[in-house]
């Protein structure tokens, strides 16, 4: 107690907190969403020398709308996983007092009932153990996916910055406002993805719980 | 589950928790609240083990944890906090106010790491940075040691199971028709709380107090002089009758 350790967090902690990060990325999605749309307009009002952008503008509005869908599957899966882990939390719990009153018993047997209940917490115990590490992983896999659309965004980005080109210098700054807009964004989620998976990594308890 | 910001001052907001779809059907539904300055916080009655999940993903979306220092709970049941075994675990340096008499009952609930700051009859104050709050008495409301959260900046009462209403959990968070309402708070306050004395000492007592909204653990919340209008009605109302209904 005495020197500040590095806590180690309960699992159904970091879920949740994987859980908060993803929510926050909704945000930025949305940022996106409404950066689109407005750049659908101005290519409307610009018109021929515009249609590469605004046909570019669509993928980006398409790119927020996966992002944002991506963003709140994980979410959803790791608020279930951060319940699953309470659950495994109060399971051991009892198989901790279980063995505890094993311990008790010294030297008498212990009833079938009580060695059944027992057994049954304990067979609970891994079944919901391995449901939760199934669960993991389908988050950690979700992730990496999300990372690789958020390198699409910065491939639409640059091509952005070209379709600029093809336009007067006007409505150049929309096209660029719009391209680092998308940049920006998308750094802002990389980030918070990145956390999210820093948060799993950092602990090593996933073999452990 | 619902989570609604109630009142936001210079120094600190008040957030509500609750209308979980997702509870168990046979759990009441419940209320929890949380003060949340710069730095810290404080989570009144956290609510009971089923409630601890939704309460957690709710709050880290809030506030990082190392922030939640203080917990609060009303009195020793178990819907208000059942939770205290996984939030031991989760909040190792926090510290949890309640009833100087229920330490050794809450303790059964499993609290290895956390701090108990026991409040004495007549109740005491906590500052949480600058925000002043007080613990008032509310004996026999309906635990023999039982408090409320007075927050005279923000104007809010946090009271417990006084004012509670019996309500699915797509219930609206405030009263509309107070009237209407008097019908789902009658037999609750009639059967859980036993004693007319403790009632009226409160009723006087909180009268004095300058209270803008009036935060119940159960049902709605009253805003403006619906909480004056709650007094009166919880004034005529006898209670410690619930056995006869029909009476
Ligand atoms: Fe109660
Ligand atoms: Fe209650």
């Amino acid at each position: 107690m005495t020197d500040q350790q590095p806590q180690k967090r309960p699992y159904y902690v970091i879920v949740a907190q994987v859980a908060a990060e993803l929510n926050k990325t909704l945000a930025s999605c949305r940022q996106i969403n409404l950066t689109a749309s407005n750049a659908q307009a101005a290519s409307t009002r610009i018109g021929n020398s515009a249609m590469g952008f605004k046909v570019l503008t669509h993928f980006i509005d398409e790119l927020a709308s996966e992002t944002q869908k991506a963003a709140r599957d994980i979410n959803y899966l790791a608020r279930q996983a951060s319940t699953l882990s309470t659950y495994i939390a109060r399971s051991q719990m009892a198989l901790k007092q279980f063995a505890h009153a094993r311990q008790k018993l010294g030297t008498h047997t212990a009833q079938p009932a009580m060695k059944r209940a027992e057994e049954q917490t304990r067979e609970k115990f891994h079944s919901q153990r391995s449901e939760f590490n199934g669960m993991i992983e389908q988050i950690q896999s979700n992730l990496d996916d999300l990372k690789k659309t958020l390198r699409t965004a910065n491939a639409l980005a640059s091509v952005c910055r070209i379709e600029a080109c093809r336009v007067d210098k006007q409505n150049q700054d929309t096209f660029i406002g719009v391209a680092d807009k998308v940049d920006e964004v998308a750094e802002a989620i990389r980030q918070r993805v990145d956390t999210a998976v820093t948060l799993f990594t950092q602990t090593e308890e996933k073999e452990a719980a | 589950m619902k989570c609604h910001q109630l009142i936001e001052t210079p120094t600190h907001k008040w957030v509500f928790f609750g209308r979980d779809p997702e509870k168990p059907n046979k759990i009441i539904d419940t209320n929890q609240y949380m003060v949340i300055t710069s730095n810290k916080a404080l989570l009144m009655d956290p609510g009971g083990i089923e409630l601890f999940a939704p309460m957690l993903a709710n709050i880290v979306k809030m506030i990082p944890l190392e922030q939640l220092t203080h917990l609060f709970a009303s009195h020793q049941d178990p819907d208000i906090i059942s939770s205290l075994g996984l939030w031991d675990q989760t909040l190792p340096d926090a510290k949890l106010y309640s009833a100087w008499m229920w330490e050794g009952f809450i303790r059964h609930f499993g609290m290895d790491n956390i701090s108990y700051e026991a409040i004495p009859d007549e109740g005491m104050s906590i500052n949480l940075e600058q925000v002043e709050l007080k613990f008032i008495p509310a004996h026999y409301l309906h635990s023999s040691g039982n408090y409320h959260v007075y927050d005279p900046a923000a104007k809010v009462l946090m009271s417990g199971d006084v004012g509670a209403a019996l309500e699915g959990p797509e219930a609206d968070i405030f009263v509309e028709d107070f009237d209407a309402h008097t019908q789902k708070m009658r037999f609750f306050h009639q059967r859980w709380m036993p004693s007319n004395t403790a009632k009226n000492d409160w009723i006087a007592r909180v009268r004095q107090l300058d209270i803008e909204y009036l935060c119940p653990q159960h049902g709605r919340i009253f805003q403006g002089k619906q909480v004056a209008q709650f007094l009166d009605w919880f004034e005529q109302l006898d209670v410690g009758t619930g056995i006869n209904r029909s009476a």
